[in-house]
């Protein structure tokens, strides 16, 4: 069964367009949830997720202190974990991966939610189809390992 | 089909550009809150709508790499 996703149209401010992977993810930790938008990027090694639903959340910021490494810049991050659900036409279609690592950064610089490889990649294979405006995951079957 | 994934099918069709650098909150098909803030955009929606879960988006303005 595979969860199917668009992506999203966006005016920039020169009012040109561009279209980004944005799929729909449910971030939920003690019950608490919240639907976020989050992009798919396969050159981010982990996910990544703002402090400001980190906090909403109450996700536990004492973790390992480490930093993220961008193009031009690094970030300080602290490790945490989370539980994410990729969320399905119907309930039961929903797949929910349980206490994935994911990065917060200390600073309050707040930017999309960003899943990265690890984890997100190893439970599902991921295909793109611009030209058929999809993406589409699918479950790894564990029994290919 | 479940709540969030109407939510998700109608924010596709939206243009938010008017949020250009901020974060949207969407409840019931429209906007509840905006804000460059995350948290505090979460916690009015959460007072707002106390029963409700909160749609969260953030609006990109520009070219970016991640």
């Amino acid at each position: 069964m595979a969860l199917i996703y668009r992506f999203k149209k966006e005016k920039l401010e020169d009012g040109t367009f561009v279209s980004r992977p944005r799929i729909l993810v449910t971030l939920i930790n003690n019950g608490k949830p919240v639907d976020v938008t989050a992009l798919i990027d396969s050159g981010c090694d982990i996910t990544v997720i703002p402090r400001g639903i980190a906090k909403y959340l109450g996700l536990d910021l004492t973790g390992k202190k480490t930093k993220l490494y961008g193009y031009t810049q690094s970030t300080d991050v602290i490790e945490s974990n989370v539980n994410i659900s990729f969320v399905g036409k119907a309930e039961r279609q929903s797949v929910t991966l349980s206490n994935v690592l994911v990065l917060v950064p200390s600073n309050d610089e707040e930017d999309d939610v960003i899943l990265g490889v690890r984890d997100i990649f190893d439970e599902f294979d991921i295909t793109f189809r611009k030209s058929g405006n999809k993406i589409i995951l699918k479950k790894v079957s564990k029994s290919r390992y | 089909m479940n709540a969030s994934i109407s939510t998700y099918d109608w924010f596709l069709k939206q243009d938010l550009s008017r949020y250009a650098g901020k974060w949207v909150a969407l409840v019931d098909k429209r906007v509840a809150a905006s804000g460059s803030n995350v948290e505090k955009v979460l916690r009015e929606v959460n007072l707002k709508y106390p029963n409700k879960k909160p749609f969260l988006t953030k609006v990109r303005s520009r070219l970016s790499v991640l």
